[in-house]
């Protein structure tokens, strides 16, 4: 398991491309984000203190959910690629289990994310602190880096169970496309929770993502939501908190931190329960 | 009686209603060199498979120093070694992390074993280079040390060859005879060169996925195929009167039962010969006559 992860690792990082591409998948929404969306942000929360450090760190929430799922898809893609070239033949072959070939896949994957995930972190931070002045406490860069390993946790056996299923190299790139595009919808990086129809944010709900985007505004806009929000009643903050997805509703009451942390880590270990089933099913039609 | 390494007994495989395997008797014995011929199609790589428990077969059983297969997988498989038709390397890490990470996937491979079968295979300078940068013959030759470093006592190999040039095909086929003196190896191969089945202790033939001929490479080539002597001669209608023949054809190419048959011809007709050549018969020749179809490559 160690040996499959370290090589795992190796090959993704010996091939710095990929490692450009990955990080470039996120770091276009950032520029998209300050060539076209800042403005409209600015002139819309206008009316409220320090609005524009408001969206720098709603807009770098989103962010942070989508380079992980783009991440821990493209490290588990390794998976696939060694079932199409006969590698994975191999590798029965020898004293490892199939089981702990995938783990190994899975936790360099979870290593890929968290790393991924700090490098847009780091660069996101620094360009908004640069830029509009954003400053984060300690605590909360801490609580942050909490969030992005479960976040990295959960997008890699999302990924583990969809490419599990997939033995076929050419469904690989496309499949890749519409994981990238379809994570940034279900995470509302581009468009708040709030501004969607009643079945556009139930279908949020059933992706993991939105939960890892919520916690990470929940800890990112902590104490930006007291500086911004401050002078609303309790019940125009909820409704803010809705409409921009910092903790989502289930049965009528935002999600807290826990609470999000909480549906993450049964997310994981359901979607590792499927892909321990999509393994038992594989060996036995052997 | 010693037990064979491997033997496998009414081996088939069907994928649906497509039998590719039928049938299949094989007998390998400890430190042989088994060589299994067939054209594209034939069945080669899924009897391969089977032999080395990656595919399960249809019906029949196979048996490792005694042991059953499917029920002694683990035992069997850290017997095993494979190099597979395409080279299955990571080519973006050097050699040695490809050959570390191999060692890693099994428990207690000594680091020493890896610089032993760096040695055995001739790697040293090639070592830090990474896989995509080196040519065919010495990726194949990585394929191979990643495929001993478990001191298996079978080793096959799914045409090794194919796409080398001469010099490197021999050069491997020098290596792994090397192998199987110094690692006591039993060698189970199949190719699309023919003549590398000339070296052969047992020849398999399968069409078909049928097996339709089995012995050593010499017995095979006196069983299928003849001896000729062919003549060049200024008058062809002289050496035709001397032996009796009524046909001249150009190059005279006369069938003889062996090198003295040969000799007492070349005797009668000596004053006209002006050259000849003796020519044995070839693994290639065994092919044609049973298959009736040339092997490409």
């Amino acid at each position: 398991m160690i040996t499959i992860m370290k090589r795992n690792l190796k090959l993704y990082f010996s091939e710095r491309s990929t490692i450009c591409y990955s990080l470039l998948t996120s770091l276009i929404v950032l520029v998209l984000y300050f060539a076209f969306l800042k403005q409209n942000y600015i002139e819309s929360l206008k009316p409220f203190c320090e609005g524009i450090k408001f969206a720098d760190l709603w807009v770098l929430s989103g962010i942070l959910s989508v380079t992980g799922m783009t991440a821990c898809f493209h490290a588990i893609s390794q998976l696939v690629v060694d079932k199409s070239s006969g590698r994975m033949n191999a590798f029965r072959l020898t004293q490892t289990s199939t089981f702990a070939i995938y783990m190994g896949c899975f936790l360099s994957s979870v290593i890929i994310g968290i790393i991924m995930q700090l490098a847009v972190f780091g660069i996101g931070l620094g360009l908004f602190t640069q830029m509009d002045g954003v400053v984060m406490s300690l605590k909360g860069i801490v609580l942050a880096c909490g969030a992005l390993v479960l976040n990295s946790v959960v997008s890699s056996a999302l990924s583990l169970a969809i490419l599990s299923a997939i033995r076929n190299r050419s469904s690989l790139t496309s499949l890749g496309t519409l994981v990238g595009t379809l994570s940034g919808f279900l995470s509302g990086v581009y468009i708040p929770m709030g501004a969607l129809p009643e079945i556009g944010q139930t279908i949020m709900k059933c992706y993991p993502g939105a939960y890892s985007a919520s916690l990470f505004r929940q800890i990112l806009l902590d104490e930006q939501l007291k500086i911004t929000f401050g002078q609303v009643s309790k019940a125009t903050l909820t409704d803010y908190k809705a409409t921009f997805g910092i903790g989502l509703s289930l049965n009528g009451q935002l999600t807290t931190t826990v609470q999000d942390s909480l549906i993450l880590t049964i997310f994981s270990i359901g979607l590792l329960g499927v892909v321990a089933l999509i393994l038992k099913v594989r060996r036995s039609e052997n | 009686m010693q037990t064979p390494r491997l033997t496998a007994k009414n081996l088939s495989k069907k994928y649906g209603t497509r039998e590719v395997v039928s049938q299949l008797n094989l007998s390998v014995e400890a430190g042989s060199f088994t060589a299994l011929l067939g054209t594209n199609g034939a069945g080669k790589s899924t009897t391969i498979g089977m032999l080395t428990t990656l595919v399960q077969p249809t019906s029949g059983e196979i048996y490792y120093d005694g042991l059953v297969s499917k029920e002694h997988l683990s035992q069997v498989r850290a017997k095993v070694g494979i190099v597979f038709q395409d080279s299955l390397l990571d080519g973006a890490l050097s050699v040695l992390d490809n050959l570390k990470i191999q060692a890693g996937l099994y428990k207690n491979i000594p680091k020493e074993r890896i610089d032993e079968v760096i040695k055995l295979t001739k790697l040293t300078d090639l070592c830090k280079q990474k896989v995509s940068h080196l040519s065919g013959g010495q990726r194949r030759r990585v394929d191979i040390a990643t495929s001993i470093l478990h001191r298996p006592d079978i080793l096959f190999l799914d045409e090794p060859t194919t796409g080398l040039d001469i010099q490197t095909r021999l050069a491997i086929w020098e290596m792994l005879e090397g192998m199987r003196q110094t690692e006591n190896l039993t060698i189970f191969l199949t190719t699309h060169y023919l003549d590398e089945a000339n070296f052969a202790d047992n020849v398999y033939i399968i069409d078909a996925g049928k097996l339709i001929a089995n012995g050593s490479a010499q017995a095979l080539i006196q069983m299928y195929t003849k001896e000729n002597l062919q003549i060049e001669a200024g008058q062809l209608s002289d050496i035709c009167r001397v032996l009796g023949l009524s046909e001249e054809k150009f190059p005279m190419i006369i069938p003889v039962a062996d090198a003295q048959a040969a000799i007492s011809i070349l005797n009668k007709i000596q004053p006209y010969v002006t050259t000849f050549t003796y020519q044995h018969g070839t693994m290639n020749e065994v092919f044609v006559a049973l298959t009736g179809k040339e092997m490409t490559s």
